[in-house]
């Protein structure tokens, strides 16, 4: 009799707890999120800092990620079929404003106000992703423009880090007479990674009251402030500073690989290329900002958002609550995300992240990074701007191809300043300007 | 009913059903082709007419987008410019290079296979993959670049293969045609092949030249194949994308932009699909003349 009872019992509870398996099992929800082609180093840092502890406090949410080489391509054309993941990285507002005029994206407002992003995400940042005063993404990174060098160089031949334009030239002149590339760069892949250049030499030779005055329409991009950071960039290009002229030739990569083995002497480029230098330089790096152009022009750090998160106008409420609440734990654990940037060399988000979450161990070039960083976004008024984030996409493409005919002698500066006021004007036009800070 | 009548309805039958049947194993491929081909080329020329940036609704702006073409767009002169270059590069360099090799390959009584089998090789390789190869062999920093300084050859060390505006196209379209023209020689070789034997006996018997028998026999003799190669080049010279955009996207400047490149500029990156839909029925409006030149050639090569 006892036997046959614990025979009885021993069914109803496997039955029971197979009964709840296959509930939970019901109930877990799987969320797409497709990502960038990203490194297998980032892979494994997002696993590690989001993912996985993500998956530890909510269970019943899975997320899958999908790096996807050219993920906007091919995002863009599973939405025009439709489909697509739930929750997708894209490169930043200009692509947010295109899908949200085609209803692709998912309105973020009520997420906005349920976790209360307002106070957490910086109002310059979360500004860009706003259209028709609704939230249509989330601003995921950001980053700046840097000049990084090798120290152990500067020292041996007795360079100083150069802080005007001058400075910058004689610098040069000497690192080039010391047999070595001043600035690596490349672009013949990625044609354009100019837009880096761009960025910069607008930022501070034009100055940011300036270029965001171009923005507005409310200056000429034939004015001499805008048109002398062109001449700027050409005269730099000219003199060989920039890669020997060789930019057209090399990749991107190859002109990383340049300062990684110590054959340039410095680099301009972006935050991203902090965990690059990390795992790949041979050489000894430092980060310093990049000079100013012009005496008379306010110091600007060239700053932007390195992506944004959004979400699949057709993904249902259940899964956009679930991914909600993902994006809200990777934005409010800053335990999580301050060890990711500090181990693995992630972006930082454009949160309140002071200098003081990080660990007294914190590589001091990462911690300048995140204090100069810290600096800009508590003055926005001075901060400057990225190409990629804040120019309509139809004048970047304009200026990225055409900056390339300006180096070759193929288009002299002034037609360059009138072909970008002429793409301005159709982009004021069509309203395809994203907000500025 | 007459026996006649019921004979009749029966050959009908049998008719109805010979001229069913052929058409039943066409219907798979039709569908397919409709679906995948016919389809999209009509919705292409369709949303040509709008303003559409590729995702949402489009606003119908009728023939602006063809007008912007050919009185506004600097670039669209520029390209149509660079894929004419491109085809005459392909014209004469495959066709010529693959039918002198594939003429001493056949010749070869031993190894043929094994030399068929090199040429042939880069044509296997991904054309992504070559081009990227190829660039970086091209780099004046790593590749050949480096080499040709290590040999004293420092003016040649010095050259922009990519990053020269002059250069870049040629060097593009000389990767693209190392990776062609071996099957470019594969399919001459088959058409070798064919050309009957007699001919050339016959020729050698009235005392013909080599470059008689080479004018006079084996042109004739592949002349269709020769018209098929021509004219396909032709046509791929119009859509070729792979080793332009794998190797300089255009640049330097706007050196190599062609119309591949500036279709999918307009399309991916300015999202401005409408626009590149009007450039590719501009497009596909090169490539059907090309289409009815060989049409006229092929029937002139059946005579010839």
């Amino acid at each position: 009799m006892k036997k046959g009872l614990a025979l009885f019992l021993a069914l109803v509870l496997t039955l029971a707890s197979a009964t709840c398996t296959a509930l939970a099992e019901e109930k877990a929800i799987e969320i797409n999120w497709m990502v960038e082609n990203i490194s297998e180093g980032e892979r494994a840092a997002l696993n590690e800092y989001m993912i996985a502890p993500f998956h530890k406090e909510f269970p019943n949410i899975h997320i899958n990620m999908l790096p996807t080489p050219d993920s906007v391509n091919v995002l863009k054309t599973q939405m025009a079929a439709g489909e697509g993941p739930v929750l997708f990285n894209l490169d930043g507002p200009t692509d947010v404003a295109e899908l949200q005029k085609s209803g692709r994206v998912r309105d973020l407002t009520e997420y906005y106000t349920q976790y209360g992003w307002n106070d957490i995400i910086a109002d310059w940042a979360k500004q860009t992703c706003k259209f028709d005063e609704k939230y249509y993404a989330i601003p995921k990174d950001v980053e700046a423009m840097w000049l990084w060098y090798n120290p152990t160089e500067f020292k041996e031949n007795g360079w100083t880090v150069p802080t005007n334009y001058a400075e910058l030239n004689a610098t040069c002149a000497s690192i080039a007479q010391a047999g070595l590339i001043p600035m690596a760069f490349g672009n013949g892949d990625i044609t354009y990674s100019i837009d880096h250049w761009l960025s910069a030499v607008y930022n501070l030779y034009s100055g940011v009251t300036d270029l965001k005055a171009a923005l507005r329409g409310e200056k000429k991009w034939t004015d001499d402030t805008l048109k002398g950071a062109i001449t700027t960039l050409n005269e730099l290009w000219q003199a060989g500073y920039i890669n020997e002229k060789q930019t057209f030739s090399i990749s991107g990569d190859d002109a990383r690989t340049l300062f990684y083995t110590g054959a340039a002497a410095m680099k301009m480029e972006g935050s991203w290329l902090y965990p690059m230098l990390l795992s790949n330089a041979e050489v000894e790096f430092d980060i310093a900002l990049f000079p100013k152009l012009r005496d008379d022009v306010e110091y600007a750090l060239p700053m932007g958002l390195g992506g944004v998160w959004a979400m699949n106008a057709n993904a249902s409420k259940e899964e956009a609550d679930a991914a909600a609440a993902f994006l809200n734990f990777a934005l409010t654990r800053t335990d999580l995300h301050v060890a990711s940037i500090e181990n693995a060399g992630l972006l930082p988000m454009p949160i309140d992240l002071p200098v003081e979450a990080f660990s007294k161990d914190a590589d001091p070039r990462l911690i300048t990074m995140i204090s100069m960083l810290n600096d800009a976004q508590a003055n926005l008024e001075n901060s400057g701007i990225v190409m990629w984030t804040f120019f309509p996409p139809e004048l970047r493409t304009w200026q990225t191809s055409n900056m390339d005919k300006v180096f070759l002698g193929q288009m002299t500066v002034d037609e360059f300043c009138e072909g970008s006021q002429e793409v301005f004007d159709k982009c004021l036009a069509d309203g395809t300007i994203p907000p500025l800070p | 009913m007459t026996q006649a009548t019921g004979l009749r309805r029966i050959q009908a039958r049998e008719r109805g059903k010979r001229l069913l049947v052929p058409l039943l194993f066409i219907l798979p491929a039709f569908v397919y082709h409709a679906c995948l081909v016919v389809l999209p080329a009509l919705s292409t020329i369709y949303m040509s007419f709008f303003d559409w940036n590729g995702l949402g609704a489009g606003t119908f702006v009728g023939f602006a987008n063809f007008v912007e073409i050919f009185t506004k767009d600097t670039v669209f002169p520029v390209a149509i410019l660079n894929n004419l270059k491109w085809l005459l590069v392909f014209m004469v360099l495959p066709t010529t290079i693959g039918l002198l090799v594939a003429i001493l390959v056949s010749r070869q009584k031993k190894g043929q296979l094994l030399y068929r089998a090199i040429y042939f090789l880069p044509y296997v390789l991904a054309s992504i993959v070559a081009g990227k190869i190829w660039s970086s062999l091209l780099s004046p920093y790593f590749g050949i670049g480096k080499m040709c300084k290590v040999l004293g050859l420092t003016e040649l060390g010095r050259v922009q293969w990519l990053g020269n505006p002059d250069l870049a196209l040629f060097t593009v379209a000389f990767v693209d045609n190392w990776h062609y023209w071996g099957f470019v020689m594969v399919l001459f070789i088959a058409a070798l092949h064919q050309v009957d034997n007699h001919l050339y006996e016959a020729a050698r018997v009235e005392g013909a030249s080599k470059w008689s028998e080479f004018w006079h026999v084996t042109i004739p003799g592949i002349m269709p194949t020769l018209v098929f190669i021509i004219m396909t080049t032709m046509m791929w010279s119009f859509t070729t994308f792979d080793y332009i955009w794998a190797m300089t996207k255009g640049g330097p400047g706007q050196s190599t932009e062609i119309l591949s490149t500036w279709i999918y500029k307009n399309a991916f990156m300015n999202y401005r699909g409408g626009y590149a839909n009007a450039l590719c029925v501009v497009q596909l409006g090169f490539v059907v003349l090309v289409f009815l030149l060989q049409q006229r050639l092929r029937k002139k090569a059946e005579e010839f």
